[in-house]
C-alpha cells in the first residue's frame, strides 16, 4: 500500500494532528483546574478579609467601651465630686443664712439635679464597672425605673448563673436589653413587656417580648441606629438574633455564647 | 464533488456567520482588538461567499489569487489582535511587528515565485499558522501565570483556543497537502474533513469570545 518513507510521513502527520489535539485538551484541562484554584484563593481572601473586618470591629468596640469607662470614671470622680462639694457648702449656707433663703434653695435644687444627671450619665456610660452589682441587679434596677416612669409593665425572669458569663457578654447583653426596653418604652405603646434570660445548650438565650404595635418589617431589617447597634453587638459576641413582629406585639430572641472565646 | 462534501463545505464556509452575529449583537461592548477581529470575520464571510460562487466561472481557473490575499489578511488580523493584546510586553509587540513584515514577504514570495498565484499558498499558510500558534501559546503562558484571573471570563482565552486548534492543524495540513493528495488520497480526505470541522469549531469558539463581553469586567 505505502512505501516505508510514505508510511513514515503519514504517521508523522497523524501523530502531529494528535499532538495538537492533546495540547488543546491539556490547555483546556489546565484552565479548568486553574479556575478552581482561583475560586479557592478568592474565597480564602474573602474569608480573611471578613475575619480582619471582624477583628477591627471588635477592637473598635473594645476601644469604645474603654473610653466610656474612662469618661464615666472622670465624670463621677471629677465633676460629680466637685458638685457634691458645692452642694455641701450650700447646705451649710442654707442652714446659716438669714436672707435670700429662697435663692439659696433654688441653687441647691439646681445643683442636686445636676449631680443626679451626672450620676445617671456616668452610670449609663459604664454601669458594671461603677456599680459592681452584676447583670441581674442592673436589669432589675433599670426595669424598676421604667416601671415607675411609664404605663407599660416590665418583668424580668433571670434564670442563669452570672459567674459563668464572660464580662464582655454581660456588658453587651445589658446594652442590648437596655436598647430593646428603651424602644418598647418609647415607641411600642405596649401595656406589658417581659425579659427572659436562661441558659440553653451552653448559649445565653435572651427573649424580649411585648404586646405593642409591632415593628414595621422594613424597620426590623433596616439600619435604624438602635437596631444596628444591637445587630453589631450580637455579631461581636458571635451570636444570633431573630426579630418577629406583628401588629400584636414584638418578640426578639437573641442567643449569645456565654464565653466569647468558645 | 459528492452532495455530502458539498453540504459539508457549505456548512464550514457559512459557520463564520455565528461569530459575526454574536459579534454585532455585543458590538458596543467589544474592545478594540475584538472589533478588528470582527471586521476580519466580515471580510472572511464575503471572501468565502464570493470565492465559492466564482470558482467555476473561468473553467479550470480557480480563485486562488483571492485565497492568497485572504490568507495574508487573516494572518495580519490575528497579528494585530495579539499585538494589541500584548500591550505591556514590548518584546512580544516588536516580534509580532517583525513577523508581520516577514509574513508579507513570505506571502508575496509564495504567490509569485514558489507555489504560484494559481496554487494553494502552502508555504505561506504554514508559516502563518506556526506564528499564530506561538502567539496563542505565549498568551496562555501569561494568562496562567496570573493566579487571580478567571480564565473562562476572558474573551481572548476562547479566541486563542480556537486559533490554536485551527492553526495547529493547518501547520501540518498545508505543508503535506500536495504529498497527501499524491500519495494518500484517503488520508487527505480525512485531513480535509478535519480541517472543515476545526473551522466550524473555531468559529464557535470565536462566537463564545464575543459572548464573553456581555458581562465583561476585565478587559482581555
Amino acid at each position: 500500500m505505502f512505501s516505508e518513507s510514505e508510511g513514515v510521513v503519514i504517521i508523522a502527520y497523524l501523530a502531529g494532528c494528535c499532538l495538537v489535539f492533546l495540547l488543546v485538551a491539556a490547555i483546556v484541562t489546565y484552565a479548568f483546574l486553574h479556575q478552581k484554584k482561583v475560586m479557592q484563593l478568592r474565597t480564602q481572601l474573602h474569608e480573611e478579609e471578613l475575619s480582619h473586618q471582624q477583628a477591627v470591629f471588635d477592637a473598635l468596640q473594645e476601644g469604645q467601651e474603654q473610653e466610656r469607662t474612662r469618661l464615666a470614671q472622670e465624670l463621677h470622680d471629677g465633676v460629680g465630686a466637685k458638685l457634691s462639694g458645692i452642694k455641701m457648702y450650700l447646705e451649710h449656707l442654707k442652714a446659716h443664712a438669714a436672707t435670700d433663703t429662697a435663692l439659696i434653695e433654688k441653687i441647691f435644687d439646681g445643683i442636686a439635679q445636676t449631680l443626679e444627671e451626672v450620676r445617671e450619665i456616668s452610670h449609663n456610660l459604664h454601669p458594671l464597672a461603677l456599680d459592681k452589682k452584676g447583670l441581674k441587679q442592673l436589669l432589675l434596677d433599670y426595669i424598676e425605673q421604667l416601671n415607675i416612669s411609664g404605663s407599660c409593665r416590665f418583668d424580668l425572669l433571670f434564670d442563669i448563673p452570672e459567674e459563668g458569663i464572660d464580662k464582655t457578654v454581660q456588658l453587651h447583653s445589658y446594652r442590648i436589653i437596655e436598647e430593646l426596653l428603651s424602644n418598647i418604652h418609647r415607641h411600642a405603646c405596649a401595656s406589658m413587656a417581659s425579659v427572659q434570660i436562661h441558659l440553653e445548650e451552653g448559649m445565653m438565650e435572651i427573649v424580649v417580648e411585648d404586646n405593642g404595635i409591632g415593628l414595621d418589617k422594613a424597620r426590623a431589617n433596616s439600619e435604624g441606629i438602635g437596631l444596628r447597634n444591637i445587630h453589631s453587638r450580637v455579631n461581636v459576641c458571635r451570636g444570633m438574633i431573630n426579630i418577629d413582629s406583628s401588629g400584636n406585639g414584638t418578640s426578639v430572641i437573641i442567643e449569645l455564647p456565654v464565653n466569647t472565646h468558645t | 464533488m459528492s452532495p455530502f462534501r458539498t453540504l459539508y463545505t457549505r456548512v464550514s464556509q457559512n459557520s463564520v456567520l455565528l461569530p459575526l452575529v454574536i459579534g454585532f449583537i455585543y458590538y458596543k461592548k467589544l474592545s478594540f482588538p475584538f472589533r478588528v477581529f470582527l471586521y476580519f470575520l466580515v471580510i472572511a464571510f464575503f471572501v468565502e461567499q464570493i470565492s465559492s460562487r466564482t470558482l467555476h466561472i473561468y473553467g479550470s481557473a480557480n480563485n486562488m489569487p483571492v485565497g492568497h490575499l485572504f490568507f495574508l489578511i487573516e494572518f495580519a488580523a490575528f497579528s494585530i489582535v495579539y499585538f494589541l493584546h500584548f500591550s505591556g510586553l514590548r518584546a512580544m509587540r516588536f516580534l509580532i511587528g517583525i513577523n508581520m513584515v516577514v509574513g508579507m514577504i513570505v506571502g508575496v514570495a509564495d504567490a509569485f515565485y514558489i507555489n504560484g498565484m494559481w496554487n494553494p499558498p502552502t508555504l505561506a499558510r504554514s508559516y502563518y499558522s506556526v506564528l499564530v500558534v506561538i502567539y496563542a501559546l505565549v498568551y496562555f503562558y501569561f494568562l496562567f501565570k496570573d493566579v487571580m484571573q478567571y480564565s473562562w471570563e476572558h474573551p481572548m482565552f476562547w479566541l486563542s483556543i480556537g486559533a490554536l486548534l485551527y492553526f495547529g492543524n493547518n501547520v501540518l495540513y498545508f505543508i503535506l497537502i500536495d504529498y497527501l493528495i499524491e500519495k494518500a488520497v484517503r488520508i487527505e480526505a480525512f485531513s480535509w474533513a478535519t480541517h472543515g470541522a476545526l473551522n466550524i469549531i473555531a468559529h464557535i469558539l470565536y462566537a463564545q469570545s464575543f459572548r464573553c463581553f456581555r458581562n465583561q469586567k476585565v478587559l482581555s
